[in-house]
């Protein structure tokens, strides 16, 4: 995988994979031949992208078909970006605040029509009922952080976006990045329910 | 020790990523929906993007050969020059009397009213057509403070 996000590779399918895209160009590449006419680019952003823009805009929306409608919105804004699209950051950065408005927006029309439905915070940890019980403590733990913090941290530990990143795609300094992951590391640490994932 | 570094916090890095579980799986439709939509917006965008290319090309030339012109032979784009002081002077006063006034603006302003024919000598702004601005121009030498006299 190249230039695609960098998220750890666990059970469910790595990040950015697909079989039958695997194009070894660079975004910037791929953007270039995009720009001059090779469609056939667009697939390989689609498939290096698309598994990580789902699961962001599930984080921000805990819903699939909500997830998936901002997938497509997302990619619809991106493709209509070209040709003349200039990437002055890594793709993360340019799609995290995509995905995050087109998730928020979609969240808020979906709770329009459903009156009962939890708060909006817009970063809910979704459900996971098949949790061990330690992970849900942890989910527990990082639902209870101030949205701002549980953001960050996602996006540092999650999405394995730099510090630099972070205060790109959210338009915030790195030292406010800084000071939010080390409150939210602090308040994970502090709390029993989570203090065994920093060791001793 | 960083907390800026999530290679430092191994465990919890896999139970957030675990956490977060894999998200929704994107169905086949839904891929082929949108790489079909992309490929018919980027014909579509393709097109256009290669005509405003084009167009601003053209534009571009165009800019470059009349700054090469005029660079190249000097006064080519002007074949009617601004009168200079002494001769708008001479020039404005119309009927001759010695003065400029708005007698002169007015018997330009006849002139181009009625269509009959100008004196080439009365397009005073050196713009290669006698107008209304010439009009203005005599007027306004005329209502000057220093006075309409020609020098």
């Amino acid at each position: 995988m190249v230039g695609g996000p960098r998220g750890r590779q666990l059970d469910w399918p790595a990040v950015g994979s697909s079989e039958s895209h695997n194009d070894d160009r660079r975004d910037e590449a791929l953007i270039a031949a995009l720009n001059g006419g090779d469609v056939s680019a667009f697939d390989s952003l689609y498939y290096r992208y698309r598994d990580w823009v789902a699961r962001l805009a599930f984080r921000f929306t805990a819903s699939d078909v909500d997830a998936l409608d901002v997938v497509q919105e997302t990619f619809t804004y991106l493709f209509r970006k070209f040709p003349g699209f200039v990437l002055t950051a890594r793709m993360t950065t340019f799609l995290y605040p995509v995905v995050k408005n087109l998730s928020i927006a979609a969240r808020r029309k979906r709770e329009r029509h459903i009156s009962n439905e939890a708060g909006s915070d817009p970063i809910a940890a979704p459900s996971r009922p098949e949790l061990a019980q330690s992970r849900e403590e942890l989910s527990a733990v990082v639902a209870a952080l101030p949205e701002g913090q549980r953001e960050v941290l996602l996006m540092r530990f999650v999405d394995d976006m730099s510090l630099a990143e972070i205060g790109a795609a959210l338009r915030i300094p790195e030292g406010t990045v800084k000071s939010r992951l080390h409150n939210a590391l602090g308040t994970l640490r502090n709390d029993p329910r989570a203090r065994n994932y920093f060791g001793k | 020790m960083t907390d800026f570094d999530p290679n430092q916090f191994d465990a919890l890095r896999t139970a957030l990523l675990d956490l977060q579980g894999p998200g929704p799986a994107v169905p086949r439709e839904l891929d082929d929906a949108i790489l079909s939509d992309a490929r018919r917006s980027f014909a579509a965008r393709r097109r256009k993007w290669v005509r405003v290319q084009r167009i601003g090309a053209g534009l571009a030339a165009a800019a470059l050969l009349a700054i090469a012109i005029r660079v190249l032979i000097p006064g080519a784009n002007s074949p009617v020059r601004p009168l200079q002081r002494p001769q708008l002077a001479q020039a404005a006063d119309i009927n001759r009397d010695g003065h400029i006034d708005i007698l002169d603006a007015f018997i330009v302003a006849r002139h181009i009213a009625r269509h009959d024919p100008l004196d080439p000598a009365w397009d005073l702004n050196g713009d290669g057509v006698v107008d209304q601005k010439d009009v203005d121009l005599i007027a306004h030498l005329a209502v000057r403070v220093e006075g309409g006299k020609p020098q």
